[in-house]
């Protein structure tokens, strides 16, 4: 049973999507983070717990790119196979549109599959990075949380720079903090 | 020189693996600590370099990896032994021995 989820994971694994690199940095980045705690559970400080474990690791990109590396490999052949796959399929799709009209439409649904499969394999084989980099560029022009393909972040979401009143974030906080406390007293919490 | 040192440090890694795995599954972690205090803090693996390695053994079908919980509860990658692993334990484990007994030889008789 567990050969058989083996051999559908190294399958399946060209059309997640590149779900690799995503687990490879969480696994990566666990191995820090128990470092650190039991550094910390030892007596270190935060800040030299987390530098401490950083040095033990090594060079986290170098690290995480031989992992990629490794992974690229095994899925190498796989790929190459898909990607046959895909330009047989287009290349079916446009001799059964030449033929007669009876297939053609058999011929426009094969070349649908096969560009749409192209194209999962174009993004399957976009760099984290490269994803990394659209995702910031989402995060510009529409703010708030982020999900590409793995990498979730908690953005925060972008304060307006002026209010209705035309206000900035400072100028409405002293404003706000005059009308809290009508004395000018600074409450002991601050 | 250094090629051959470099090759014996990667067999060797990939050994210690595989044996730290025959009792039971573990995180890439527990398997740094495991190595490190079976040799009593005389081998220090530079803990980055095991990922790489695990992911050749599991690539070797020599591993097997599965996300599970570990235990303060976080998303933890457990890699296990495999049958055809461990065949090649005992092999490399062979190997390792005769190996070590040439040396231990040599360095008498020299």
């Amino acid at each position: 049973m567990t050969t058989i989820k083996s051999i559908l994971r190294r399958l399946g694994a060209p059309v997640r999507g590149g779900a690799a690199a995503p687990e490879i940095e969480d696994e990566l980045r666990f191995h820090i983070e128990m470092r650190s705690h039991d550094n910390i559970a030892a007596g270190m400080s935060p800040e030299d717990a987390v530098a401490d474990a950083m040095r033990r690791f090594g060079n986290f990109d170098r690290i995480r790119a031989d992992c990629e590396g490794v992974k690229k490999e095994r899925l190498g052949g796989i790929m190459k196979v898909i990607k046959g796959c895909a330009w047989a399929i287009l290349g079916c799709g446009l001799m059964l549109k030449m033929s007669s009209n009876v297939v053609a439409l058999v011929g426009d649904f094969l070349i649908l599959i096969a560009l749409l499969w192209r194209l999962l394999i174009h993004l399957r084989e976009m760099q984290p990075d490269q994803r990394r980099v659209i995702a910031d560029l989402r995060e510009r022009f529409y703010g708030g949380p982020l999900s590409v393909s793995g990498f979730t972040e908690d953005a925060p979401k972008p304060v307006p720079a002026y209010d209705k009143d035309g206000r900035t974030p400072v100028e409405r906080l002293i404003s706000d903090e005059s009308s809290d406390s009508g004395d000018g007293s600074i409450s002991a919490s601050r | 020189m250094a090629q051959s040192k470099q090759n014996l440090i990667q067999g060797t890694l990939a050994m210690l693996i595989l044996r730290s795995l025959a009792r039971g599954p573990l995180h890439g972690y527990e398997i740094t600590q495991r190595i490190q205090q079976s040799s009593e803090d005389v081998l220090k693996v530079e803990e980055g370099s095991l990922y790489p390695a695990l992911y050749r053994l599991e690539e070797q079908g020599w591993v097997e990896a599965e996300w599970g919980a570990s235990e303060n509860n976080r998303r933890a990658k457990y890699y296990k032994l495999t049958r055809a692993g461990r065949k090649q334990l005992a092999v490399e484990t062979s190997n390792w021995e005769r190996l070590s007994e040439a040396i231990a030889k040599v360095l008498q008789t020299a």
